[in-house]
């Protein structure tokens, strides 16, 4: 990257380790980074998962979290590079270059809860995938336990599992809310679903429906700073979405639109 | 894509969204424009990615493509933005802000004191030297603090130390 033809920032990957994907955090304690004792105050911070082969980059089945660190309120513009001793199981590794989104979820509540866990959830064309962190010493699993494979699925819990379809995910970016909440859509049976993760309660299955419309498709999902959804159907329909007083669920506020001669370059 | 209730920015063009309760289409606002329009004589822009929000700020980019090979990122505010973000405080780790006499703006994000002029623009860092921090501190009563002491009452008091450490048992000293 080269900034007005003066500074120039080039980032060397270890020789044998592969980029994979960005990633978004709300935390630096959420990816397991504590910066005391540093000056990281007024610091741009870029995360970011590698993996590759060979004794600098890793294993090859496995994933790294790194965060550069930029400050540029200096005279010549401080950067620092941090690279995880932990690694992340090899689900995201495998799944290519198709990588919609990346986030990194954490159960962290309290300041000092020392035995909270990380999860990076990445979002693929079609589907949610959950990594987890392995043992820095074994590179194994920390409990054989914590897997999706232990909760049940929707299908099932439902009696009625086998007559529905099973659900899709909508091609629109998945949100990770300044709290850590998960957000994104699905779609079952022409309907679409606007899902919420807790970071409480980290499992796929465990997922709720805060939303459901009759929809074919999404063409478009966001949450606006102050809490409000908006959710653009296939007739070109933004939905204002907001949180209900009672419960969790959304309640639709107002519709918008776009003059119908701007559909067509939409 | 962002979205909100004003207005859908997809790549390069913005489209300007109306109430479906208030039809028809309010007359004499834009439907839709491009985020940046190119100059008459200059060299066309290719849009090749975008947009893309910055967190914790009103801005987002655009990238686009002038020449083979040579992209640039283009650092747009978000047009309903009534504000100046000055810096960026995604972790909620500013302790005042305040303006000066001159008209600049002085901010403390936990250990770093900076100045900003009255456009947002970063001057320099402040620093405070021991002199300008209050009074000294009190002495304490069970003797001079640690960096006042001595290196040879440092040591004495070490020495001191050592024979009580030695009394004490193994599962102490654990």
């Amino acid at each position: 990257m080269q900034l007005e033809h003066k500074r120039k920032y080039l980032l060397k990957l270890k020789p044998g380790e592969r980029f994979v994907a960005f990633l978004q955090f709300n935390r630096y304690e959420d990816i397991g980074f504590f910066p005391t004792g540093l000056r990281v105050e007024c610091c741009s911070s870029f995360a970011f998962m590698t993996a590759g082969a060979g004794p600098n980059a890793g294993d090859v089945e496995f994933n790294r979290i790194n965060l550069i660190l930029m400050d540029p309120f200096y005279e010549r513009t401080q950067v620092a590079h941090f690279r995880s001793s932990t690694y992340y199981d090899n689900e995201v590794f495998l799944a290519g270059d198709t990588l919609v989104k990346s986030v990194v979820q954490a159960t962290l509540g309290r300041k000092h809860d020392a035995r909270y866990k990380t999860y990076v959830w990445t979002q693929l064309p079609g589907s949610l995938v959950r990594s987890k962190m392995l043992q820095a010493s074994t590179n194994k699993m920390y409990e054989a336990l914590d897997s999706d494979d232990t909760v049940p699925t929707d299908e099932e819990d439902s009696d009625g599992g086998a007559l529905s379809s099973p659900a899709t995910h909508e091609p629109v970016q998945m949100i990770l809310s300044d709290r850590g909440f998960l957000y994104y859509v699905t779609k079952r049976d022409g309907k679409c679903d606007i899902m919420e993760g807790l970071p409480r309660d980290p499992y796929l299955a465990n997922h709720a429906s805060i939303f459901s419309m009759k929809a074919e498709s999404c063409l478009a999902f966001t949450m606006e700073d102050c809490g409000a959804f908006f959710f653009m159907d296939e007739q070109y329909t933004v939905h204002e979405l907001v949180r209900n007083q009672n419960n969790r669920r959304l309640a639709l506020r107002r519709e918008f639109s776009m003059k119908e001669m701007q559909r067509l370059d939409f | 894509m962002i979205l909100t209730a004003r207005y859908a920015i997809q790549g390069p063009t913005i489209f300007y969204l109306y109430d479906v309760s208030e039809q028809p289409y309010p007359e004499g606002v834009f439907e839709a424009e491009k985020v940046i329009e190119d100059a008459p004589t200059g060299t066309p822009t290719h849009y090749v990615n975008g947009p893309i929000r910055m967190t914790a700020s009103q801005r987002f980019f655009n990238v686009y493509q002038l020449d083979k090979f040579v992209s640039h990122i283009t650092i747009l505010q978000r047009p309903d933005t009534a504000h100046e973000v000055i810096l960026n405080d995604p972790f909620a780790w500013l302790d005042l802000s305040s303006y000066l006499d001159d008209g600049k703006i002085l901010m403390k994000v936990r250990r770093r004191f900076m100045v900003f002029s009255c456009d947002g623009a970063f001057l320099s860092e402040v620093t405070f030297s021991d002199a300008d921090s209050g009074p000294p501190e009190e002495e304490d009563v069970d003797g001079p603090s640690r960096k006042e002491m001595s290196l040879r009452k440092f040591r004495k008091e070490q020495q001191a130390m050592k024979p009580f450490e030695a009394g004490m048992s193994p599962i102490a000293r654990l």
